[in-house]
């Protein structure tokens, strides 16, 4: 999914259905965003587990707040939020615990550490593997501000929107982040030269 | 122009830029070379993210549709967690009864838990369950009377103590452990009750009713002891702390010793689990105060659940009494070994009823006492 069309405009009749406590309209929701919502935990989270929990959490906790959910606002936004929010606080979590781990997972700079069997095949996803180790480094709020930009492609205004930040905090920490990511993995590109 | 700063070549890149800026910077760009090449590397390194992106798969997206479909047709976490919630409750209060009177339980006969494993593994933590969330945990007898003689005679003996002692210094010795408060649980009004009959009814949510043993067992006690407990209900789960007690052992229990008491075990109105005595009706109105004083430290709340093994509620979380269990279900801290010590199978019926939780029973006062 290089591209996510996630502008798409909400369907108000089914807000409204889900709002009022129609479980099937609410599963059209699911069905609708789920694979989103996975995406941007997973970018989030270190693992699959973790991103999978997010991704529960996020729908059950909409779905429990659903009565309240304003239908002038965007169903995408809103669940977005829910669940980089949850996928911060986990991070977050995560990251007074887990240095170490990370650290022999990934190496001090960031690359994944893979067996030599694997070396060649994973050659070619090298600077990937490299990205997502510099991605994992960045402070969760940095990261959460990437994601929705790089990968989920939102816009300045949707990720303020989304994260509750203004638009001038949403360009300083992309900016950061940006940066970060980029000494990180400034080397590969050199070789790639 | 000077070359634009990193941040405002990326805006442009990404579209954010409007009017003279944006056109300004696109001049720019179309004839400097090296604006030129940091916005196409960093296009490089964001595509090669974006791009290697693991789709999940139908069949995983299908487990956590039907996992959520799960978890949303269950009812509030308070009704599921209400039987659990008992059943430890109705422990704690039994261990209290039994230790902190006669200094029954020998703890030095407790196996050491080394300190990793006791950190290494979670709070009592319910798993596997795709019931509905009625139930009916049936808690095994206390090893008072089954898994532990040596334990059961103990608990005879402070049965039998307890009748004349009370008749003789006026104390009503245990009757702060017999209420429990369970306020935490949502203010879920659930009968409790006990008695000779032979089971309590906990838990009477959404018309759910759980039955335990567990309060009937210590009646028993009683009643080997020297009192009987009669039939008796309550709620458990009203909430309402200034009826969570009630003496088991009248007045005329406790001058005649072996007289029959009016009371229940096990509830939170008509209190849970734990038989107590009182000599007199006037210094039974003390006692009985003393005793609701000392219920406010014995409180026994849920304070925190979580949905999975991750605790992302952690940060609400009060912990105060935790019991911990290995993944086999194996008690590994001194407060899980004492509970299990003490009834032991105590959790078995609760094994395939409750899925993925996490329940936190603080008791101030068993920790205290366990320390």
């Amino acid at each position: 999914m290089a591209a996510l069309e996630v502008a798409d405009e909400d369907d108000p009749e089914l807000l409204q259905r889900a709002r009022d406590g129609d479980r099937e309209a609410f599963g059209e929701l699911f069905t609708k965003y789920s694979r989103r919502v996975y995406r941007v935990a997973r970018r989030m989270c270190r693992n699959d587990e973790d991103a999978w929990d997010v991704t529960q959490e996020a729908f059950i906790r909409a779905m429990q707040a659903m009565p309240g959910f304003d239908t002038r606002f965007r169903f995408f936004t809103w669940i977005y939020r829910i669940a980089t929010n949850l996928a911060i606080n986990l991070s977050q979590k995560r990251q007074r615990h887990a240095e170490v781990a990370f650290d022999e997972e990934y190496g001090a700079d960031g690359l994944q550490a893979l067996p030599d069997d694997l070396s060649e095949r994973a050659a070619a996803g090298e600077l990937a593997a490299a990205i997502e180790g510099a991605v994992q480094r960045l402070s969760p709020p940095l990261r959460a501000v990437f994601v929705l930009r790089v990968d989920q492609q939102l816009s300045y205004s949707e990720i303020a929107s989304t994260l509750g930040i203004a638009i001038g905090t949403v360009m300083s920490r992309l900016n950061r982040a940006r940066n970060e990511v980029r000494r990180a993995v400034g080397h590969l590109l050199e070789d790639e030269r | 122009m000077n070359c634009p700063g990193f941040e405002e070549l990326m805006a442009f890149a990404d579209g954010e830029l409007e009017g003279a800026v944006a056109e300004r910077v696109r001049e720019h760009v179309a004839s400097c070379p090296s604006c030129k090449s940091v916005i196409e590397s960093q296009k490089h390194i964001e595509k090669a993210w974006r791009d290697s992106f693991v789709e999940p798969s139908e069949l995983d997206l299908r487990r956590l549709e039907r996992s959520l479909t799960g978890r949303m047709s269950r009812k509030p976490l308070y009704a599921r967690l209400l039987p659990v919630a008992a059943v430890i409750l109705v422990a704690v209060a039994a261990v209290r009864l039994m230790s902190t009177e006669h200094v029954l339980l020998r703890r030095s006969a407790l196996p050491e838990v080394p300190e990793e494993i006791a950190q290494a593994v979670e709070t009592v933590r319910v798993t596997a369950s795709s019931e509905s969330s009625t139930v009916t945990p049936t808690v095994p007898r206390p090893v008072a009377q089954e898994q532990a003689p040596a334990f059961a005679e103990e608990a005879d003996d402070l049965t039998l103590a307890q009748g004349p002692e009370t008749g003789g210094d006026g104390t009503t010795p245990t009757a702060a452990e017999g209420q429990l408060r369970a306020a935490a649980l949502g203010g879920a009004a659930g009968q409790a009750g006990s008695g000779g009959g032979g089971t309590a009814f906990l838990g009477t949510l959404d018309s759910d009713i759980a039955v335990m043993e567990a309060p009937v067992t210590l009646a028993d006690q009683a009643v080997a002891g020297g009192y009987e407990a009669p039939s008796g209900a309550g709620d458990l789960g009203t909430a309402s702390t200034d009826q969570t007690y009630r003496e088991i052992g009248n007045a005329e229990a406790a001058a005649g010793g072996l007289a029959s008491g009016g009371g229940s075990a096990g509830s939170v109105e008509q209190p849970a689990a734990v038989a107590s005595s009182s000599r007199a009706d006037g210094e039974g109105a003390g006692a009985a105060a003393a005793a609701r004083e000392r219920t406010e430290d014995a409180v026994a709340e849920i304070l925190q659940t979580t949905p999975a093994s991750h605790g992302l509620l952690e940060s609400e979380t009060r912990l105060q009494v935790d019991f911990y269990f290995d993944s086999g279900g194996m008690p590994s801290s001194p407060d899980s070994l004492l509970l299990d010590e003490s009834f032991r199978g105590w959790k078995d019926s609760l094994e395939g009823r409750f899925f993925d939780s996490l329940v936190v029973v603080p008791v101030k006062e068993l920790r205290e006492f366990l320390e």
